[in-house]
């Protein structure tokens, strides 16, 4: 009967998918930057994720699928209101650019173990703001590799781009990161700019 | 391997993404080399400490009900095998939608996309013909019938005179009607002896029973849209007792300037 098997769908999303939405709030939110907007694009995610449900493969990584629908509809519908496209010159940041200004900026000398000790003065909010400062293409793969643990080829898979995009991606985002959160900690007070 | 390839390798070998091979070389480097093993720690911790401090968040509760009650009213629209029915009544008691039928005939069309993608009917349903007779007609001088615009919306979209940059957005995301969902959006025209009356648009939004219309007034001109705190999902304007257009989805500020811009070209 149709009704049964509407219902089997239903218990069956609900046990597949559902546990999936504090990893698909996180996203969004870092995504979306706001919580309104992050509320729209989980519950869009998993309306369209249920709608679909029938070719999903069953058994395969479902968060992964989740995270491609959100990704998606963040791409086709979200940021294009924000009107978001920064104009960003990519190659301005040095590799290990926050170990760099440790080791050098005289912080090594005042500090016991500079690093925990940066890392554990940094407020919540400092970090979620350091990703959310991303640029776009490069926030998606920072929070999957970072926050959700995805290889290179997950993420490549999610986002539906190369594998080499991947890594020059998260390559960037990752020294963009670092000079973020530097800027984050000199704010704080918690180490000193280089002279 | 010296410290330029080590280093080279080092965001593979923090991310696990490198052969056993290499990663026991790039291992062996590091035993023997203090600066690239601080960079190695260091990317290490960085990587720990973002993500336990920007992934703390868990879903609100009351977020992870309107889902699971999202998916049921989906389905119970499956289940009576009269979809249109079950969204046009659930529908049609709010009390906005009396006030402007323009609204009627998008939510019709709407149930109508439910009808066209559950029962695979293309022309318009006989309870909607029905349904729609019986309502006000919004436009009093118009001389566009209840029924042409129910037609006139299910017949197939033109959207030659949107903008460019409005019609390139709409066209990725409405290219495939059949999985017509939240998240999408479809645009329709309609026309009057040749003459563009109404375009509009649905989308997400207009799944979503919290929203309301809200009335904007600018320049003499009233324009409806359902509004959200930043984003608007369409808008419909008046003149001449037609209603001239509706567009969907950006910014409530953006979408006046569009419409005096384009109520100004008549």
């Amino acid at each position: 009967m149709p009704e049964q098997k509407t219902k089997r769908k239903e218990l069956e999303f609900q046990r597949e998918a559902l546990p999936h939405t504090d990893a698909v709030y996180r996203m969004a939110l870092r995504m979306a930057k706001n919580k309104a907007d992050a509320e729209d694009l989980v519950q869009e995610t998993f309306l369209k994720a249920y709608r679909f449900w029938d070719s999903f493969e069953k058994g395969s990584n479902c968060k992964a699928w989740l995270l491609k629908i959100l990704t998606n509809l963040f791409i086709t519908s979200y940021h294009k209101k924000t009107k978001e496209k920064q104009q960003f010159t990519y190659d301005d940041v040095e590799s290990h650019y926050l170990y760099n200004q440790l080791e050098g900026g005289g912080n090594r000398q005042q500090l016991e173990d500079p690093e925990r000790m940066l890392f554990n003065q940094l407020l919540d909010d400092d970090v979620k703001s350091a990703i959310e400062e991303l640029p776009e293409d490069f926030r998606v793969v920072v929070v999957l590799s970072f926050l959700e643990g995805f290889s290179y080829q997950e993420i490549a898979d999610i986002v539906g781009i190369q594998l080499g995009t991947v890594k020059s991606r998260l390559h960037r985002g990752r020294k963009l990161l670092q000079k973020n959160l530097w800027q984050y900690a000199v704010k704080r007070g918690i180490v000193k700019e280089k002279q | 391997m010296d410290c330029k390839q080590a280093l080279l390798k080092l965001y593979d070998y923090v991310d696990r993404e490198l052969s056993d091979n290499e990663y026991s070389e790039v291992e062996e480097h590091l035993q023997q080399c203090k600066h690239c093993f601080g960079k190695a720690e260091f990317l290490r911790l960085t990587k720990k400490v973002v993500s336990e401090k920007a992934a703390k968040e868990a879903v609100p509760d009351y977020l992870k009900d309107r889902i699971v009650r999202r998916i049921g009213q989906l389905d119970m629209g499956a289940r009576t095998g009269n979809p249109g029915e079950e969204d046009s009544g659930f529908l049609f008691f709010r009390p906005w939608v009396g006030i402007l039928s323009i609204a009627a005939v998008t939510i019709l069309f709407v149930a109508g996309i439910f009808a066209l993608f559950i029962e695979g009917s293309a022309g318009v349903p006989g309870y909607m013909v029905e349904k729609y007779a019986k309502m006000p007609h919004p436009y009093p001088n118009s001389d566009v019938t209840n029924q042409r615009h129910l037609e006139l919306a299910f017949s197939d979209p033109d959207p030659s005179f949107v903008p460019e940059s409005i019609r390139n957005r709409a066209q990725i995301l409405s290219a495939d009607l059949e999985n017509f969902g939240p998240g999408d959006m479809k645009f329709v025209t309609y026309e009057h002896n040749g003459h563009l009356l109404a375009f509009y648009c649905i989308d997400r939004y207009l799944f979503d029973p919290g929203n309301q219309l809200k009335k904007h007034t600018f320049n003499g001109q009233d324009y409806y849209c359902y509004a959200s705190e930043e984003g608007c999902s369409f808008v419909s304007w008046s003149r001449n007792g037609c209603v001239d257009a509706l567009v969907g989805h950006m910014p409530v500020t953006d979408l006046i300037t569009y419409a005096s811009q384009v109520v100004g070209r008549h």
